[in-house]
């Protein structure tokens, strides 16, 4: 919000970008893609965290064609990589 | 389906091959490789297709991955953020079931161009935009395969070790 200049968050009509689960498309918005460059080819708990979650597809959740559901290994590192491995932390520090 | 101009240029032809080569030299063995582009915020995704996905969980994938790519860093132009492990499902909710088989290598160098206008699938939504394959191996030739962890595995750590 800081870098857009935004003292509110813009409607869905005005910032269509902005409405959707792709977090490499938000990360370029926001301007933290060269941070995470330089964690992941530094092969940081951060930078790996971030490689997990980028790929992030809400429709996941849902049992696939196979009726196979969601992937438990997948599931866990998703988690780990937001809790354990800090990216909620880094989202939420100053 | 629609009106979409394609338009990859040979280095990014070029860099695409170089990264299924070199992944294929470690093991990872990728049943479909290619580029993705998305017109309207006119990004490129490199996107390999693997089981490990879900039968190693992507952390240990990218570890690997982010290690081979420390050692042996990728093409000009191509950011290790560029790069998207997607499971074999995944891919058919994407393109559709593999059909036809086709390497980059063989039996000439060349791509495959899949035209997408409105594909949806949340996190690969491509508005308007296409997909370049590089390999989409059918069916029939991933049934059967052997699990390449063990092989990926050694692979890259001896690579690194070297």
């Amino acid at each position: 919000m800081h870098r857009e200049r935004f003292n509110q968050w813009p409607a869905r009509s005005q910032r269509r970008d902005l409405y959707v689960h792709d977090l490499g498309k938000l990360a370029a918005i926001a301007g933290v893609q060269p941070f995470f460059e330089q964690e992941a080819l530094a092969g940081s708990k951060l930078g790996l965290a971030w490689m997990i979650a980028k790929d992030f597809d809400i429709n996941r959740r849902y049992p696939g064609a196979s009726g196979s559901g969601f992937p438990v290994r997948l599931g866990r590192d998703m988690v780990a990589a937001v809790g354990r491995d800090g990216l909620l932390q880094w989202l939420m520090s100053p | 389906m629609a009106d979409v101009a394609v338009n990859i240029d040979e280095a990014r032809q070029a860099a695409g091959r170089e990264i299924l080569a070199l992944t294929d030299r470690v093991g990872f063995d990728a049943y479909a490789a290619g580029w993705l582009y998305d017109r309207p915020t006119d990004t490129w995704r490199y996107v390999l297709v693997t089981p490990m996905l879900s039968t190693k969980g992507p952390a240990w994938v990218y570890e690997r991955l982010m290690r081979l790519f420390r050692s042996n860093p990728l093409p000009p132009g191509v950011s290790l953020l560029d790069i998207h492990v997607i499971d074999p499902e995944m891919e058919t909710a994407l393109f559709g079931p593999p059909a036809l088989a086709f390497d980059d290598r063989e039996p000439v160098p060349g791509i495959n161009v899949m035209l997408s206008q409105h594909l949806q699938f949340d996190n690969f939504l491509i508005e308007d935009g296409f997909v370049a394959f590089h390999r989409r191996l059918p069916d029939q030739l991933r049934q059967g395969r052997r699990d390449p962890g063990p092989r990926f595995n050694q692979r890259v750590s001896e690579l690194q070790a070297a």
